[in-house]
């Protein structure tokens, strides 16, 4: 029985256009789900809309070189409330989106012992490594499939270079392209997540 | 107290004097009954314990486009590391040193809830100044450590100003601790080179060491070269150290005739440096930019005088005038008087160095400065 979930995304723009992250999370809460919502914005800023979802919002006042840096460094921010809000509630799973969310995911997996899943829209490969620093973000990309409990992706393409290029299990890789109930299918992988113990192993890559 | 440092570099990998600090001031941590980890860089993952401090290297990425992405990718990994170890020692602070962990140390603060305390070593400001959009980078990384972090320590106190000013760090959170040199490894009875290696016996032996970089000064000292050889022909100049300009200050003393007068030993190890300070008659320091100046301090536990530019921290690990001298920073004839001076009286050159001996032995040694920075990790931990 899944009661609390964190997610874990860069944006979440709840009076803007039709988006994963906005419709997984009004579809959790309107499943009885408490949904905290854990995102970048220009201000520090929490608020609720309606009973079960909280939206908490961390601005991050640092620029950098290159949107590698920028994304790895303003993780620090989203690792700050995601922890502050796990210190105080027991959160059944926490969803991730995207490499760009995966540090704080998995720094508050490992701190607190709950299993993260990530959905992967896309692959720095479908983008076309067009950036320098497009190795390291795809570097991420594995570390992030290796260590999450489940992967979803939106779409086929994005499902074959994680299964064929990344190696990425085939009992851990879900692709919810297609699909007509996703967020029914991601219920059932928090579920299915839930199962498997989480550790803080030791860095090894 | 469980003390969490973090350093990219830590002995033996060493490139800057942080890895050596870090390891001085660990060791002296543990004589104080502290349980300290070092969270660091290595070719290859592996954990191992050694003079009570348990160090861990964590193998960097190898596609790193610039050395602030390589240093924030390996911050990502110490992090991860940094849990695992928190949940088997508990660790009460963690301390980072420089802008290339502060990502680390962030963000180990935010996920373990511990406090993070910052030593900033130098500033980019300083070295190089900020010129375009990567220097800018490293000053924000600076401020941004300062801004993160719970106190913040500076190694020198002309240096301790410029971060305060640069960054606005308010004061109650910044504290000027000096490095600390470790006295004994000046007293090793069997030095690892010998002085006939470098200079001829009747030859008085002029030393630098530091990175062959334009803000280490060595463009100044190469132009009072030959004034000093005018009045001392009995000298030799040994550089000691790598950089950028090395092939630079090779051709310009070659340009000027004093080749057979110099002698660039590129990279030498810390056993052999050790040895060059002993085997000097004295130590020439003519950087631009020095935040704290552990090369006066070193010649010093020698008992060798250093011949220092009047700037940054070399204010204070000089004594004017009774550890060595100063000289005017970027000045080629402040430079040659001074040293000219201390050629030409044996008994006083001596005097000199065993008052900077006398020195460090009172105000640097490490004992002392560990007791100082656990007062700052009570401050951060609000215990004190």
């Amino acid at each position: 029985m899944i009661e609390r979930i964190l997610v874990i995304s860069k944006d979440f723009d709840a009076a803007g256009r039709m988006d994963y992250v906005k419709d997984l999370s009004f579809y959790m809460a309107s499943r009885g789900i408490e949904t905290h919502v854990v995102c970048y914005g220009g201000e520090d800023n929490d608020y609720d809309l309606g009973e079960n979802l909280h939206v908490h919002q961390v601005k991050f006042v640092l620029g950098a070189n290159n949107p590698y840096n920028w994304h790895m460094l303003m993780n620090n921010e989203l690792k700050r409330r995601s922890r502050e809000l796990m210190e105080k509630e027991k959160f059944d799973i926490i969803h991730c989106i995207d490499w760009i969310t995966y540090p704080a995911a998995v720094g508050v997996s490992r701190m607190f012992e709950r299993p993260f899943v990530i959905t992967i829209r896309s692959t720095e490969k479908e983008r076309g490594f067009s950036i320098p620093e497009s190795s390291l973000i795809s570097e991420m990309e594995w570390l992030s499939a290796y260590d999450a409990s489940r992967i979803m992706t939106l779409g086929q393409t994005t499902y074959d270079i994680l299964f064929h290029d990344y190696n990425v299990p085939a009992e851990k890789l879900i692709n919810m392209g297609g699909k007509d109930n996703i967020f029914d299918e991601t219920l059932r992988i928090y579920e299915d997540a839930m199962k498997i113990p989480v550790v803080a192993k030791q860095v090894n890559g | 107290m469980r003390i969490l440092m973090t350093t990219w570099e830590y002995p033996p990998v060493k490139v800057g004097g942080i890895g050596s600090h870090v390891h001085d001031l660990s060791k002296a941590l543990v004589r104080m009954g502290h349980d300290v980890h070092i969270l660091t860089y290595g070719n290859t993952n592996k954990e191992n314990y050694d003079m009570g401090i348990t160090i861990h290297r964590l193998k960097a990425v190898e596609n790193a486009t610039d050395t602030i992405t390589w240093s924030v990718a390996l911050s990502h990994k110490m992090e991860k590391e940094a849990i695992r170890l928190h949940k088997l020692h508990k660790f009460d602070v963690v301390h980072a040193h420089d802008w290339m962990m502060v990502p680390a140390g962030s963000g180990i603060k935010k996920l373990l809830n511990i406090p993070f305390v910052f030593t900033i070593h130098s500033t980019e400001h300083g070295r190089s100044g900020i010129h375009d959009a990567y220097t800018k980078m490293i000053n924000d990384l600076e401020w941004y450590g300062t801004y993160e972090a719970h106190q913040v320590i500076t190694v020198g106190k002309d240096f301790s100003k410029e971060v305060k000013a640069l960054f606005r760090v308010p004061d109650e959170k910044l504290h000027y601790i000096p490095n600390g040199v470790d006295i004994k490894k000046f007293d090793m009875p069997k030095l690892p080179a010998e002085r006939s290696d470098y200079v001829a016996d009747w030859e008085k032996m002029i030393f630098f060491c530091g990175r062959m970089t334009y803000v280490k000064g060595v463009d100044h000292l190469i132009e009072a070269m030959p004034s000093i050889l005018k009045e001392h022909p009995d000298s030799k100049f040994v550089l000691a150290g790598k950089g950028p300009d090395l092939p630079r200050y090779i051709q310009k003393v070659k340009s000027l005739g004093i080749a057979e007068k110099t002698y660039f030993t590129g990279y030498v190890d810390d056993d052999t440096l050790i040895a060059l300070y002993r085997m000097a008659d004295l130590t020439v320091a003519p950087s631009l930019y020095e935040p704290f100046g552990i090369v006066a301090l070193e010649s010093a536990a020698a008992k060798k005088p250093t011949i220092g530019s009047y700037i940054g921290g070399l204010k204070e690990t000089i004594v004017n005038e009774y550890t060595g001298l100063h000289t005017w920073a970027g000045n080629p004839n402040s430079i040659a008087d001074q040293v000219s001076r201390v050629l030409w009286d044996d008994s006083w050159r001596k005097w000199l160095g065993t008052n900077g001996r006398k020195h460090v032995e009172a105000n640097f040694r490490w004992d002392r400065i560990a007791h100082w920075t656990t007062g700052v990790y009570g401050k951060a931990l609000g215990i004190w």
